[in-house]
């Protein structure tokens, strides 16, 4: 009976990964008591991100299932369902973790933060999953939205500053992509993905402006430089739930519908060359601009934030390449920003720290939490067996296999920033004394955090056994232009 | 026919114009109203843009349905911004936040 509706289950698989977050969202928002609310989020979370990751999982390894029912407006490619487990299983993790600090969102609104959580989570799938340009771009801004929701939900007011910047930024972007659909759907005279890179366009300069657009209003909501200004506001006061699932859920939702969309843009002949060129010189930007902000920041969220925006000009400089090596390396890169997201990010919660001086000796009493910080500054330096080491060495492979040497010049700055910064973090956790009153811990609910702290130090230290995720990534970068 | 693509032209034209002066307004204005404002007008030069260049009505629908779950979250977050701050000038609430840091 059980395993009856298993099979129901793994059948509509697809459709389940976009609706369970959804359906679990209105559930949660209608229960009054939060921690109620919060369970119920976590459930839903839990279970979209078990048929997110097994579908990936029989698809990556052997293609995608006879029987798989995929309906219409559904699209299933390598990155989509790469990044939705991916996405999924950092929502599970941000969710459980958020209600260590529950007690911090006024009780009325606490419900609707787990929701707004769910929310994004759905949109972002959605956006992972469906067919049609159109239908990313709303489903983005759904995501969107209820990110800037579970923000501004924060009791910290300062977080209602960084809502206004993102909403500002965000929906400027909107009103970009919008005017890039309409010129998309002129020149390739079809909004249905697999369809752009084979279209025959008429109007190539019409035709890359408006992949441009559209691209812009995604990149824009990975906090690319340079229009990553709402980044720094939206972190820095962040409340600690808003914090994880912005930091782990948001950001690397948003890259990963860049990732997808680029998969698909590139290879169009009219049009591939110059937005090759063009990621590849927001990436570097974003690189040098990301990390010289994170060198200067005295803020432990901001300058995690800034770290994302160095990402992802690594990423976008990965998929920028077009070549199957190169999305490889953008979806492991991808799996470390995730990773050291929530080591920063959950860090951060869990050691109650937002200014850097007060992290000096923290490591005497919140041992755990600063193993996850640690973790996620070596995996942002690039040291050696850890996962953002692999993630990098995957890109300077794939761009001197492009003769694109200065990629590799990106990272090395990139890494070399990251000694910088992750190092004064790590110094300042086990060389120096306690300064300043610990205001991290207290209260049962703290061991919820736990998960999403041990995870990231696994997640940073595969790169010991990285041979499962190198595998994925491969295949599911071969299985970009596959599809229902 | 050649006057229909020059009046689109000149439409297209104009939704983009609309497009800059929102995005400029929702950019560098330090007031949140104006700052809504620039993200409304943008938006509505987007929805401009979509008709003209003859987008399915579903399409135009979903950014009109966008646009307003734009301004009445940004409605909501203006309120509360100046309940908090007792203005409504994002200079203000930088300047809160950074006494408010150094006060750390």
């Amino acid at each position: 009976m059980i395993g009856a509706y298993l099979d129901l289950a793994r059948t509509h698989a697809p459709l389940l990964a976009i609706t369970a977050p959804l359906i679990g969202a209105a559930l949660a928002a209608l229960i009054p008591q939060p921690r109620l609310a919060w369970l119920v989020a976590v459930l839903a979370a839990a279970t979209t991100a078990v048929i997110a990751v097994d579908l990936a999982l029989r698809a990556i390894a052997g293609g995608l299932p006879p029987g798989l029912l995929v309906l219409v407006g559904v699209h299933l490619d390598g990155a989509g369902m790469f990044l939705a487990a991916l996405l999924s299983l950092c929502a599970t993790i941000a969710i459980l973790g958020a209600g260590a600090v529950l007690g911090e969102v006024d009780r009325r609104v606490a419900p609707l933060s787990s929701a707004l959580a769910l929310l994004a989570l759905g949109g972002w799938n959605g956006a992972l999953m469906t067919d049609n340009l159109a239908a990313l771009v709303i489903a983005a801004e759904l995501g969107w939205l209820a990110s800037i929701g579970l923000l501004a939900s924060s009791s910290a007011r300062g977080a209602l500053n960084g809502a206004v910047r993102m909403l500002a930024a965000g929906g400027v972007g909107a009103a970009l992509a919008l005017c890039g659909l309409g010129l998309v759907m002129r020149s390739f005279g079809s909004l249905t993905l697999a369809d752009l890179g084979a279209a025959h366009v008429e109007a190539s300069a019409a035709a890359a402006v408006g992949a441009g657009l559209v691209l812009a209003g995604v990149v824009l909501k990975a906090g690319a430089a340079p229009f990553h200004g709402w980044i720094g506001a939206a972190f820095g006061r962040a409340g600690g739930a808003a914090l994880l699932v912005l930091g782990a859920v948001s950001a690397t939702g948003a890259l990963a519908v860049a990732i997808r969309l680029i998969a698909y843009l590139v290879p169009a002949p009219a049009i591939g060359e110059g937005l090759s060129t063009a990621l590849a010189a927001m990436g570097c930007v974003s690189v040098v601009i990301g990390s010289l902000q994170a060198v200067g920041a005295r803020n432990l969220p901001r300058l995690a934030a800034y770290t994302v925006v160095a990402q992802a000009g690594c990423i976008l400089l990965s998929a920028a390449l077009g070549s199957p090596a190169g999305f490889a390396a953008a979806l492991v890169q991808t799996t470390s920003l995730a990773a050291s997201a929530l080591a920063l990010f959950g860090g951060a919660v869990a050691a109650g720290v937002q200014n850097i001086d007060h992290l000096d000796g923290v490591s005497r009493r919140a041992p755990l939490a600063s193993a996850a910080i640690t973790a996620g500054a070596l995996s942002l330096m690039g040291a050696p067996l850890t996962l953002g080491f692999l993630g990098r060495w995957r890109l300077v492979e794939a761009s001197v296999g492009a003769d694109w040497w200065w990629a590799a010049g990106a990272v090395i700055f990139a890494s070399l920033s990251g000694v910088f910064y992750g190092g004064r973090l790590i110094e300042r956790l086990y060389f120096r004394r306690a300064t300043h009153q610990f205001e991290g811990g207290g209260g049962l609910w703290r061991v919820v955090l736990a998960p999403a702290l041990i995870v990231s130090i696994l997640a940073t230290a595969w790169g010991l056994a990285p041979s499962l995720l190198l595998n994925a990534a491969n295949a599911a970068a071969a299985m970009m232009a596959v599809g229902a | 026919m050649a006057y229909d693509a020059f009046f689109e032209r000149v439409l297209f034209a104009g939704a983009a114009v609309v497009i800059v002066a929102g995005a400029l307004s929702a950019w560098t204005s330090i007031n949140v109203t104006r700052k809504l404002a620039g993200v409304f007008v943008a938006m509505l030069g987007g929805l401009i843009a979509l008709a003209v260049l003859g987008a399915p009505a579903w399409i135009i629908t979903a950014g009109g349905a966008v646009a307003l779950a734009q301004m009445i979250m940004g409605g909501a977050i203006a309120v509360r911004l100046h309940e908090g701050y007792g203005s409504s000038e994002t200079s203000e609430a930088d300047k809160a936040e950074a006494e408010a840091e150094r006060a750390q």
